[in-house]
């Protein structure tokens, strides 16, 4: 983040606020608590080292903070079983590759063989797939919900391809401007989604199981999304909501739990 | 027959040199290698029609683009457009009637020119009632947007103006290269709408290229899916969605997230090297009925009911 940016609240892991510690502390919570897949695979690796160094240096870590003395054949096999886990025909070779050759798919799957060697808490994942070709990308979404479902790792998954995340969630949060708008079960919310946005959104989206009987027109959001700069008064998505009332303009809507949805609406009683 | 389709290509080809060949090169006889982007690939589209061009990254689909539009030339192949082969002193004619829209609209456009220089440019000179009507067409307003530059307007605005430019010409044919995959999910459907409403007014027929299946699907009248370089399969849009025949475009389809279903199937390895693609049907290595014929002999496109197919599961060997 730019060195003016200012965060205040909690980000509390494992009942620790992140917030309040050091950098130094930091550091220790950095990869084996939280790890992060970056949109860009190629910008993630170092592209002068190997992956074989990249892995291993994983791996040390991961001993480190288990307690562990290091040793290079463990860290060796851990880096190869990482691989292999993540279906590279041939890790060996693989080890001794530079970055830039590889593929984007194989290097996004390096990236989740790090993850599968610190073995984080929470992977969070910012479209790690939207580089990707639509048959690289299926085969990364299945190895996500592989490894979630056998390393127990929670993930929280960013995209803005509704069709991508109603295949790897369990549970969606919607954000418009900045603000949850919107969070729920991913089948509740987009089987009758509540907030107007996330009405906009679904029925905007080109998504194959609306054209099962013939073509539908798709609907769409009138407007911009808002400048950070110049946001709107009260509801931030007041300006393209169909349903607005004058209330909408002046204060903004809390977020309130109707059900098992949590909404930031007026429609919902604000 | 009627009137002849607008576009046709037989056997086109365009091949890139995969690295540059220096005297020294020369001198140890280092051959050169070549980048098949497009190899002998042979469509149609009628006039009034939108066809879905589906392919994955360097599966050849922009070159075919930009080789329509004449931005490329061909390296073997013909290339007819509205029943006239077109030849070195035909490009300029066919240029007249085509335009194309790129992907990412910043940095497709002039960064240092203002909207309406932007789309009077194609005319050659400013007609400011020619530039006001066809802003407004696309949904941008001449005194509020004319007068700014790009970086100036949101990501959906930038691409109403590459539309904007690509129709003020009112040419017949154009090219639309991922128009919407860089834009908001909620900007997506917003110029899709566009384009089909343009489509109509001004009876345009697009070339709609795209890696997006559901786009595809909701824009075309008919598909052409793209393999390393190939078409392996063409045909009527909901036939194919309905009944692929081709295994990649089976396995294409079941790696789509879609809602309502959880599972994704997509074929495993990836999409091969055009310097050195397989032998053979170049999907064999990925295919789940891969046959012995399969890694000889390089399947043909040819007519199966109503449908465009490369594969040897429907031929005579």
């Amino acid at each position: 983040m730019p060195g003016n940016a200012f965060v205040s609240g909690k980000i509390m892991v494992d009942g620790v606020n992140l917030l309040e510690l050091s950098e130094k502390e930091m550091e220790k919570y950095r990869g084996t608590t939280v790890f992060m897949v970056l949109q860009n695979p190629f910008t993630s690796l170092n592209p002068v080292k190997t992956i074989g160094y990249q892995l291993m240096e994983a791996a040390r870590i991961r001993m480190e903070r288990g307690g562990e003395r290091y040793s290079e054949d463990r860290a060796y096999e851990m880096a190869i079983q990482a691989l292999k886990d993540l279906r590279f025909p041939d890790p060996e070779i693989i080890m001794l590759r530079y970055p830039h050759q590889l593929s984007g798919g194989q290097i996004q799957r390096v990236v989740l063989a790090m993850s599968l060697i610190l073995k984080p808490k929470i992977l969070i994942a910012d479209e790690p797939t939207s580089a990707l070709d639509v048959t690289i990308q299926a085969q990364v979404i299945n190895l996500f919900k592989q490894l979630s479902k056998e390393m127990e790792t929670a993930i929280l998954f960013i995209t803005h391809d509704i069709s991508l995340a109603y295949v790897i969630s369990t549970r969606l949060v919607v954000l418009y401007a900045g603000r949850i708008m919107e969070d729920g079960d991913i089948e509740s919310v987009i089987r009758e989604p509540m907030h107007p946005y996330t009405q906009g959104l679904i029925a905007g989206v080109p998504d194959l199981s609306k054209f099962v009987s013939g073509k539908v027109k798709l609907q769409s959001i009138p407007g911009n999304p808002p400048s950070f700069l110049d946001l709107p008064s009260g509801c931030k998505f007041h300006p393209r909501c169909p349903y607005v009332k004058d209330i909408c303009k002046v204060q903004e809507p809390k977020l309130t739990r109707v059900n098992n949805r949590i909404v930031r609406c007026w429609l919902y009683g604000g | 027959m009627g009137m002849p389709p607008i576009v046709k290509t037989v056997n086109l080809r365009k091949y890139y040199l995969a690295y540059k060949i220096g005297l020294l090169d020369r001198l140890f006889g280092k051959k050169p290698a070549w980048v098949r982007a497009v190899d002998s690939v042979s469509i149609e589209i009628e006039e009034g029609e939108t066809l879905g061009l589906i392919g994955e990254s360097g599966s050849g689909k922009t070159t075919l683009g930009k080789l329509l539009v004449t931005l490329e030339k061909p390296d073997g192949g013909e290339y007819y457009f509205m029943g006239e082969k077109v030849t070195e002193d035909k490009i300029p004619w066919v240029r007249q009637q085509v335009a194309m829209v790129f992907q990412n609209p910043y940095s497709s456009l002039n960064p240092r020119l203002t909207v309406k220089e932007i789309i009077s440019e194609p005319l050659g000179h400013f007609d400011e009632d020619k530039v006001r009507e066809a802003m407004e067409m696309v949904g941008l307003n001449y005194r509020e947007h004319g007068n700014k530059r790009p970086r100036e307007l949101s990501g959906g605005q930038v691409q109403r103006v590459a539309i904007a430019r690509a129709i003020i010409k009112r040419p017949r044919f154009i090219v639309l290269d991922e128009p919407t995959s860089a834009l908001d999910a909620s900007l997506q459907a917003q110029v899709l709408n566009l384009l089909m409403d343009l489509k109509e007014q001004l009876k345009l027929t697009y070339l709609f290229i795209t890696h997006n299946i559901a786009v595809a699907y909701y824009i075309s009248d008919r598909v052409a899916i793209m393999y390393a370089g190939k078409v392996v399969e063409a045909g009527d849009v909901d036939e194919v969605f309905k009944k692929p025949m081709h295994p990649y475009t089976q396995l294409l389809m079941k790696s789509v997230p879609t809602i309502g279903r959880k599972e994704l199937e997509p074929p495993t390895g990836e999409v091969p090297s055009l310097v050195n693609p397989p032998p053979g049907c170049r999907f064999h290595p990925r295919c789940p009925y891969v046959m012995p014929i399969c890694r000889e002999k390089e399947p043909q496109l040819i007519n199966t009911s109503n449908r465009l197919v490369a594969c040897w599961l429907y031929q005579q060997q």
